[in-house]
């Protein structure tokens, strides 16, 4: 047993080895001591080796000529600098990793909350995908997705189009109907924007009222018709006023509207031709519009294929497709403009078959129209009113202003061995994204369930017991709570897809470091480009748990 | 027996889990006003037995009837008997995310749809009655167990709920918390509220309750005013079971 004084000791002061606070401030100095030697000790080691091994210091290479090319991404061209290339690359991860974040969170919030689900079928088909999933390596997935799925889907011209939709699948990636945003359309962004201030401030507004009065309003429905209202009118303004979208065509055809083409396709539809194979008399004259053609077109080339089954002579069904498929109107304009777009888009709205002609610049695109290659000739109203200035005869052919939407919907169409028009995503994007997406779900899944499960059943009960009804219980009381759950380990998927995008340079997806490593072949500056993906990492990912963050904070719960 | 003013009507209410046979064909009924208590040994069904009363737990045989509505598979039923039945749980279960306030508030805005004004004052009155209007704006991880537990009373009262069953609402609380609890319960019984109460507090039974309930192996074992129950017991296990609660 120590006997121990109740008198303190006389001791005045406490000596520096001992005093927990100057104890504190050293152990921060030593750290910081050996951190700064850590990092002298490696910036002095790549120096020397540099000059013993002539290695180039210095990011000026970033602008020299990268002279490569980069398969998708961002406007680029071989001619443009190493640091453009690796920017392209940048956008890539950035586009990818967004997208594959926005994805993750909607089928990892579906799936975590169907493994809860009291439906058996649904529960346990979410927990096979999730124990599937979480267990294949996030590498074989990609190949798989990649070389087994989509390279081998079929080909151009069999593409797949799943229930009729403007979808087509094929070798060559995915193309998707797309919004195309015109020329008007940050104005009518500017609208859009309006409308939401003008139906945030009117339901702040009726919310008060209502919580003064008791009386409910129909804040919604006021909000919903605000919105709209204002968007329309922005809508009619920009489509109207900004877009100064038009076609040029022949005058003596009187065409006003491109549905007027219609018409001039049907004359290109050779009767006489179709007549020489000995097509029905009454056949041909049943062809009435663009539509007809089009359906006639399907059922040859369904009696083609029976016929080819049946080792049938096809050549005169053949020759008969090969005359309907002929008729076409030819389109042209500046490679991927908005005139062109909407000017394909429009007739084959129609079901008119439609050649693109497209050149890169409006000049080329005038000099086609001159020659006769084309019907029409898409572009903005001056840039057509210039071009016709220099025909030889500018009365004969007229120039049609045709206001266009803020927004025009691009749609793909099969033309041939090609799809024209949508958006096209590359095999390698496709797959890369269904790969992260479907990869980091399974385990976002697991998040949102366990985050759905820290919920107390108390708190749920007691919902109940209060009268609030089962969405109420859900918004009220289950997510706010899960929530603080959720988002730390969610960060982490998020953090982890965003890395993991890296994996794109063994599909040859053109990634930051997909694009850094042939950017190191090339330049051999291979620690700049490796300091280049630190940097561009780091950025990511701190942003986006900045963001996380601050959302987590606002959702803590207060304790004593 | 059946009578106007019997606001609790169960019949032969029978629950399993799985093959456990949880209640055993309970019947009683419960008058307008009356605060009846019901005592018992732990696991013999009591709280699934008040439970059922607003579906927190579902009956599989018989009938309850809540204030003339009959407790069935209709939403519509149960979401107007929930309305009317206030609960208070052994765990509190007030909204750790929300405020004193919000938490009373949440319901007479979003079930009642009552202003925010009117519903902030109705849970003023409330928090002044269990005589924490102060804490009105502190998260319920700021307060005592007691004081939470009369937050959840004043959460359920908020709703001016017409009966209140209270699921041992004592067992969590430390021994000098549970009076200010009581005495909460005890003034809402004076005010003529119908209360059903699952509870060990054999003092409240005596002192505050019209009716006492012995509950044992899923059913009723006797039902009698709190007097002659603790003095006549009649019952041998109402007398076991009172033998060895009252002596130790």
């Amino acid at each position: 047993m120590a006997t121990t004084s109740p008198n303190l000791k006389a001791e005045a002061r406490i000596p520096l080895w001992r005093d927990v606070r100057v104890l504190a401030v050293i152990g921060q100095l030593i750290a910081l001591v050996l951190v700064l030697a850590g990092i002298g000790w490696l910036v002095n080691n790549f120096l020397e080796n540099a000059e013993t091994q002539g290695l180039k210091i210095g990011f000026d290479f970033l602008n020299t000529t990268a002279a490569f090319d980069i398969s998708e991404g961002i406007d680029y061209q071989a001619t443009d600098t190493f640091g453009r290339a690796l920017w392209v690359g940048i956008v890539n991860t950035i586009r990818v990793s967004f997208l594959g974040i926005i994805l993750t969170t909607l089928l990892g919030t579906i799936l975590g909350i169907a493994r809860l689900s009291s439906n058996w079928l649904i529960s346990k088909i979410a927990t096979i995908y999730i124990e599937i999933i979480r267990n294949v390596p996030l590498l074989v997935l990609l190949f798989f997705l990649y070389f087994a799925v989509i390279l081998k889907l079929p080909a151009v011209k069999d593409s797949i189009q799943p229930f009729g939709l403007p979808i087509f699948l094929n070798q060559r990636g995915i193309t998707l109907s797309g919004l195309e945003p015109t020329v008007g359309f940050p104005v009518w962004l500017a609208f859009v924007v309006l409308a939401l201030i003008l139906v945030m401030a009117l339901w702040t507004i009726q919310s008060r009222a209502e919580e003064r009065t008791g009386q409910p309003s129909n804040k919604l429905a006021t909000a919903v018709v605000a919105f709209l209202l204002v968007i329309g009118a922005g809508w009619y303004v920009t489509s109207a006023f900004i877009s100064d979208q038009a076609f040029m065509a022949v005058a003596s055809r009187n065409i006003d509207r491109y549905e007027d083409f219609e018409a001039i396709y049907m004359l290109r539809v050779d009767d006489d031709a179709l007549k020489d194979t000995g097509m029905n008399a009454q056949l041909i004259d049943s062809l009435k519009t663009p539509e007809d053609v089009l359906n006639l077109q399907g059922e040859l080339a369904q009696q083609i294929s029976q016929a080819d089954a049946a080792g049938e002579d096809t050549s005169v069904l053949s020759s008969q497709l090969d005359i309907l498929k002929d008729a076409s109107i030819t389109v042209c304009g500046v490679e991927n403009s908005v005139g062109i777009v909407n000017a394909a888009s429009q007739l084959r709205r129609k079901s008119i078959q439609v050649k693109v002609k497209d050149e890169n610049s409006i000049a080329k695109a005038g000099k086609n129209y001159a020659s006769g290659d084309c019907d029409v000739l898409a572009g903005t109203g001056s840039e057509l009113a210039a071009e016709r200035a220099l025909l030889d005869d500018p009365q004969a052919h007229e120039i049609i202003s045709t206001p266009i939407s803020p927004l025009v919907v691009n749609t793909p169409a099969p033309a041939g061995f090609n799809i024209q028009g949508g958006n096209k995503l590359s095999p390698e994007f496709a797959a890369l994204l269904a790969g992260l997406v479907i990869y980091t779900s399974a385990f976002a899944a697991e998040i949102v369930r366990a985050g759905i499960l820290a919920v107390s059943k108390g708190q749920s009960e007691a919902a109940r017991a209060l009268g609030l009804t089962e969405g109420q219980r859900l918004r009220l009381i289950v997510l706010p709570q899960a929530m603080r759950v959720i988002i730390p380990p969610m960060t982490s998927q998020y953090l982890n897809l965003t890395k993991n995008s890296s994996l794109a340079v063994a599909i040859a997806f053109p990634d930051l470091v997909a694009v850094g490593n042939t950017v190191m072949n090339q330049s051999g500056f291979a620690v700049q480009v490796i300091l280049v993906f630190i940097a561009s990492y780091l950025t990511l990912s701190l942003s986006i748990s900045a963001f996380l963050n601050w959302y987590n904070k606002k959702v803590a719960l207060v304790e004593r | 027996m059946l009578s106007d003013n019997d606001i609790i009507i169960c019949e032969e209410v029978h629950k399993w889990y799985g093959e456990y046979h949880a209640l055993r064909g309970v019947s009683t009924t419960v008058k307008e006003g009356e605060v009846v208590v019901i005592i018992g040994p732990s696991g013999s069904g009591k709280s699934t037995w008040i439970r059922t009363i607003n579906r927190l737990e579902e009956h599989q045989k018989g009938r309850i009837i809540v204030d003339g509505t009959e407790l069935n598979n209709d939403l519509r039923n149960i979401q107007e008997i929930r309305r009317e039945v206030g609960m208070v749980f052994q765990q509190f279960n007030l909204f750790p995310h929300l405020t004193v306030m919000q938490n009373i508030t949440l319901a007479p805005i979003n079930v009642r749809k009552w202003s925010r004004d009117r519903a902030e004052e109705e849970a003023m009155k409330q928090l002044e009655r269990v005589k924490i209007p102060e804490q009105a704006n502190k998260y319920p991880g700021q307060l005592s167990g007691g004081q939470q537990q009369r937050v959840a009373i004043a959460r359920a009262l908020a709703m001016q709920p017409k009966i209140m069953l209270f699921d041992e609402p004592t067992s969590a609380l430390d021994p000098e918390m549970i009076k200010e609890v009581l005495d909460a319960m005890q003034e809402l019984a004076e005010s003529g509220m119908t209360i059903m109460a699952v509870t060990h507090e054999m003092g409240f039974a005596k002192n505050v309750a019209n009716r006492v309930i012995f509950f044992d192996q899923g059913n009723i074992v006797e039902e009698k005013p709190p007097q002659q129950f603790f003095d006549n017991p009649e019952e041998e296990r109402t007398k076991l079971f009172l033998n060895q609660i009252l002596h130790h």
